[in-house]
């Protein structure tokens, strides 16, 4: 599982057959390879020609291309210079530009916004002694790996003194 | 209820419990010999004990109805009951 994110999606789940080596790697299957595996292409264009920083209002513009590289302090960011409003076409709502419509876009309600960006992943589990039926269905797993104190909490949230994040 | 009827059927829900957890790990390691032996071993468990619990006190889910010629379900209380 430790590189599924480099699997093709149809590599996975109930096609897999029992070739797999200890790295979760099909013996058979060369997309698994990472060294040899082709660029997933995940249908964005990744090079970025926009001249940001300039007076050109093409940065992000085209709708074929995700906007990018911007800042919201540049006034080019998908407008014509002379165009007060941010956003490229007439049927996107004004974002990042105006302050006043900053409170009803996604990002600013992301609880995440702020912390730091990382890679998350998940170790490959490996089996071991499970325990017992009895203890099991009292922790809420039979794995003791993933017996573990839950200390959810929502970022910079409610738990602050009890163990939990801030 | 009595004290053996409960035990046995907090038995079924942890053997339940467990295949359950088991059928997660194996849907991601669906070659692992041990936790393959492990589901077996837990599969019969559970045959077992719903059988036991079926002879003893009627069917616990609805297609652990034996054979017959009534319904035995009905003759169970409804969770509401």
């Amino acid at each position: 599982m430790n590189n599924m994110n480099l699997r093709r999606p149809n590599d996975f789940g109930r096609k897999m057959n029992c070739n797999f080596n200890q790295n979760g790697n099909s013996a058979n299957n060369s997309n698994c390879n990472i060294k040899s595996a082709p660029a997933f292409d995940c249908g964005f264009d990744t090079s970025c020609n926009m001249e940001c920083g300039s007076n050109k209002p093409s940065c992000g513009c085209d709708n074929n291309k995700p906007p990018c590289g911007c800042g919201n302090d540049k006034p080019s960011c998908g407008c014509g210079n002379n165009k007060p409003s941010c956003g490229c076409g007439n049927d996107k709502p004004p974002c990042g530009c105006n302050p006043g419509c900053d409170a009803d876009s996604s990002l600013y309600n992301d609880p995440l916004k702020g912390m730091a960006l990382a890679i998350g992943y998940v170790p490959w589990q490996q089996w071991c002694k499970v325990y017992d039926l009895c203890k099991g269905l009292q922790q809420g797993t039979i794995f003791p790996p993933l017996d573990l104190p839950f200390y959810g909490c929502i970022p910079r949230g409610y738990c602050k003194g009890q163990g939990g994040a801030q | 209820m009595n004290q053996d009827k409960n035990k046995l059927l907090l038995y079924i829900s942890q053997v339940s419990f467990g295949i359950d957890e088991l059928v997660l790990f194996l849907d991601t390691h669906p070659c692992d010999q041990d936790a393959l032996a492990y589901y077996q071993e837990l599969k019969k468990a559970r045959k077992e004990a719903l059988d036991e619990y079926t002879h003893k006190y009627g069917p616990l889910l609805n297609d652990n109805v034996d054979n017959s010629c009534y319904w035995e379900w009905v003759k169970e209380p409804w969770p509401w009951e």
